[in-house]
């Protein structure tokens, strides 16, 4: 039966893209203190990756991976020393391997520009920079000992793998029978180990095996049939009878007939001692800048189904939870089955436990998306390592509440808006080095990046300790792009945020520094979009902060219920900014005949939901009813309505699959009677009468 | 009554089927003098399933009973050429 492998390509890539994670933390982590236990993490996440790629054929990625084992497996057992230069070179390696794994997962053809990074590897390893054309998928060592030995040979192998090699799906019987491809093989096995029948575990090999092989072919094509179980076996090859001087010319001279696994690690190795270490290291570097960085394409629309790792003890929460409603639900049948009207209370008691059952259930399920803010978090360490290099700053990240939950979209969505924060505070935040010591502060400044709950909400907190805003130099900007007139008073609070209004260049108030792209208005949009809000507090030479505000999730909305004739709508509660009756305002009307109400200064245009939606009403005067003021990307509406219900959460179902998407609503929802109301969308709905507004200028016209 | 127990191995001798066998042969073991292995079915075998049927053997040998092969296939043959494992098994 064949298996299509195509199936956990998915899995794969989730569980490689999560070790290339682990990897650059460590990698990070190793910067500050050089612990083993880094290296060994690094070099199992790698490890994992050569293997799962090279089960799925994914060569370039296997082949890539090897070559940044060979270094890792040289950090592990100390022989190469952990420098800066190294790490640099392994973080691009991550980038690379992303990009690749990104490609992959894309379906498109894997670029060469990995061999680049090979070469580096390659030429760092073997300590020569003429070993270039070293592509090969078992570095420079296996290349350098077969060099010479080639022609019809007789090989000893001594292959004894160890017992656990079965359960990795590393199979013996498949690797003889490769080598029975590349000639004639007579396999010895010695049994001595197999304990008694009892006692044997049948997953485990106690097996061992001698090997002889005929073959023309080389000792690295041989050793290349182990190359997936290497450091799981202890694997010895001898060539019998033929002359040895030539095997391995940068072989072990004691046995120079032999060379074990252990000491090809040795022997790579040695001319790194004899050359300086410090000057190869420097030419790799120097080469290492012309490399492009592997940038990380934005996530494709794929059609892949997007997957979600769930704590066991969060599913097992659930079945507890369903184990109680079923266990109500029998109790309550059971009452039904002889109900008279003693059992009133029993009903109302059991309905009373449904109910609690059924929202402790709803909240259980919404807890399955919740996931670590740490997943977003985790991505900016290396940011403001590789920014605060660029800067010529000295800025540590402090990051706090990591363990804070929230909604798997809301999280895939704050990603950017973060970044460009954190960015923004490494950039225009933390002052140089020399102003912070003008300014009598400590040289190295600090951003904190803090996560936590609040009621319904998950606040997260970017603050540095920098020069922080002044207030005249926003102030006199906004005068200048006329968002404010002269001499008028502005709350401080507001001049300030107002480094995020649309057309705002931040980077010409608060620092020489430009060039970045998005601008602030467009972290805000974002983070309105997801139903958050973002204040900014700042005091001039201390810090700034900017508190994000996010919803926990978006499945479910704190909303207003309001009525338009007969019909009840939901406003999202945060939107609503007051609501004032109609029978106390003076209405205006503007060109187009469009109805406006005029507070502080400003014309908010008035939409009827009736008329939007065209909904029959027997409303008699205009006076009747009242407007619920709404805010949206920084545009006001007012919306008529006929009267304001209560406020509940509630819980948003998509109108695209169930019907079709509509402007001015972002979705409906069941209420408590069972009817469906609309939710509304206050920026469609905005643009829906804005358009209308136009349609209707142009008709009278 | 015959002194015979069998055992079929089914298609494949792996190391899915191991911990399975094992407990079948275990007590196929436990009943009969004479246990004869059916083989004709088997198309995949393994480091882990022929591991097992080697101690398996050696396991019958201590207690003095007998093992036998009923038309291995050549799949297992093969297999346990490959691994050495041939004569090991008497087959």
């Amino acid at each position: 039966m064949e298996i299509d492998l195509s199936q956990f390509h998915e899995v794969f890539f989730e569980e490689s893209f999560e070790g290339l994670d682990v990897m650059e933390q460590e990698l990070l982590d190793l910067e500050e203190d050089t612990d083993l236990e880094n290296v060994n993490t690094i070099f199992r996440a790698a490890h994992s990756i050569k293997g799962g790629s090279a089960t799925f054929n994914f060569n370039q990625v296997a082949e890539f991976t090897h070559v940044l084992e060979t270094l890792l497996d040289e950090m592990r057992d100390g022989s190469r020393q952990i420098t800066r230069e190294i790490i640099d070179l392994l973080l691009k390696s991550v980038d690379c391997l992303r990009g690749m794994l990104h490609k992959l997962q894309d379906g498109e053809e894997v670029s060469n520009d990995y061999q680049e990074l090979v070469a580096y590897f390659n030429e760092l390893l073997t300590g020569s920079p003429d070993n270039k054309n070293n592509e090969s998928s078992s570095g420079a060592v296996a290349e350098g000992q077969t060099a010479a030995t080639l022609g019809s040979n007789s090989w000893k192998l001594s292959f004894e793998p160890e017992s656990y090699i079965l359960q990795t799906g590393n199979e013996p019987l498949r690797m003889f029978k490769e080598l029975t491809g590349l000639g004639g093989l007579r396999p010895m096995v010695d049994v001595s180990k197999v304990p008694s029948f009892e006692d044997l575990d049948p997953e485990n090999c106690y097996l061992s095996w001698q090997l002889e092989l005929d073959t023309e072919e080389s000792e690295h094509a041989i050793r290349e049939v182990f190359e997936w179980v290497e450091d799981d076996c202890k694997l010895s090859l001898q060539k019998l009878g033929a002359e040895n001087a030539g095997v391995s010319q940068s072989s072990n001279e004691v046995e120079p007939a032999s060379s074990t696994v252990e000491q090809a690690a040795k022997v790579e190795s040695a001319p790194q001692a004899i050359s300086p270490e410090a000057a190869v290291d420097k030419a790799t570097d120097k080469k290492l800048v012309a490399i492009p960085k592997a940038k990380t394409p934005p996530p494709k629309k794929s059609n892949t189904t997007a997957s979600i790792r769930v704590g066991i003890d969060k599913v097992d929460t659930l079945i507890d939870l369903v184990g109680e409603l079923v266990i109500t639900q029998s109790m309550l049948g059971e009452l039904g089955d002889n109900f008279d009207m003693t059992k009133v209370e029993q009903l109302i008691s059991g309905l009373r436990e449904l109910e609690a059952n059924t929202r402790e259930l709803q909240e259980s399920v919404m807890r399955i998306r919740m996931l670590p803010i740490g997943f977003v978090f985790n991505r900016l360490p290396r940011m403001v390592r590789d920014l605060s290099a660029q800067l010529s700053k000295k800025i540590d990240l402090i990051i706090k509440g990591e363990d804070t939950e929230l909604d798997k979209t809301v999280m895939e969505q704050i990603g950017d808006p973060l970044t460009h924060l954190v960015r923004n505070a490494l950039d225009h935040g933390v002052e140089s080095v020399e102003k912070r010591l003008a300014a009598g502060k400590s040289e190295t400044g600090t951003v904190t990046l803090e996560a936590y709950h609040q009621g319904g909400n998950i606040i997260i907190e970017i603050k540095d300790d920098g020069a922080g805003i002044d207030p005249d130099i926003i102030k006199a900007k906004a005068v200048e792009k006329g968002l404010i007139s002269e001499g008028v008073d502005v709350p401080r609070e507001q001049i300030i945020g107002m480094i995020m209004e649309p057309g705002f260049s931040t980077a010409a108030v608060v620092s020489d520094v430009s060039g970045r792209g998005v601008g602030m208005d467009v972290v805000k949009r974002n983070i309105n979009n997801l139903g958050g809000t973002v204040d900014i507090s700042s005091e001039l030479g201390k810090g700034t902060t900017f508190t994000i505000r996010l919803p926990l999730t978006l499945a479910i909305l704190d909303g207003q219920l309001v009525r338009a004739a007969d019909q009840i709508y939901v406003i999202p509660l945060a939107s609503i900014v007051e609501s004032i009756p109609l029978s106390g305002i003076q209405l205006t009307r503007i060109a187009g005949d469009m109805p406006v109400y005029k507070n502080d200064g400003e014309y908010i245009p008035i939409v009827d939901l009736c008329e939007e939606f065209e909904i029959e009403t027997e409303r008699q005067t205009v006076n009747e009813g009242l407007i619920a003021i709404v805010e949206g990307e920084n545009r006001k509406i007012a919306v008529k309505i006929d009267e304001l219900l209560g406020q509940q959460q509630v819980v948003i179902k998509s109108l695209e699959s169930h019907y079709k998407s509509l402007q001015g609503l972002s979705g409906a929802t069941i209420l408590g009677d069972g009817r469906v109301s609309l939710i509304l969308d206050i920026v469609g709905l905005s643009r829906r009468s804005s358009e209308r507004a136009n349609k209707l200028r142009n008709e009278v016209a | 009554m015959s002194d015979k127990t069998t055992v079929s191995l089914g298609t494949a001798l792996d190391i899915m089927h191991a911990a399975g066998l094992k407990e079948r042969l275990q007590s196929a073991l436990a009943k009969k003098p004479h246990i004869v292995l059916i083989s004709d079915k088997v198309e995949r075998a393994d480091t882990a399933g022929l591991q097992l049927i080697y101690a398996f053997k050696q396991e019958v040998e201590k207690q003095n009973k007998q093992l036998s092969w009923q038309k291995p296939t050549n799949g297992l043959i093969e297999a346990s050429k490959s691994l050495g494992l041939y004569e090991h098994l008497g087959l």
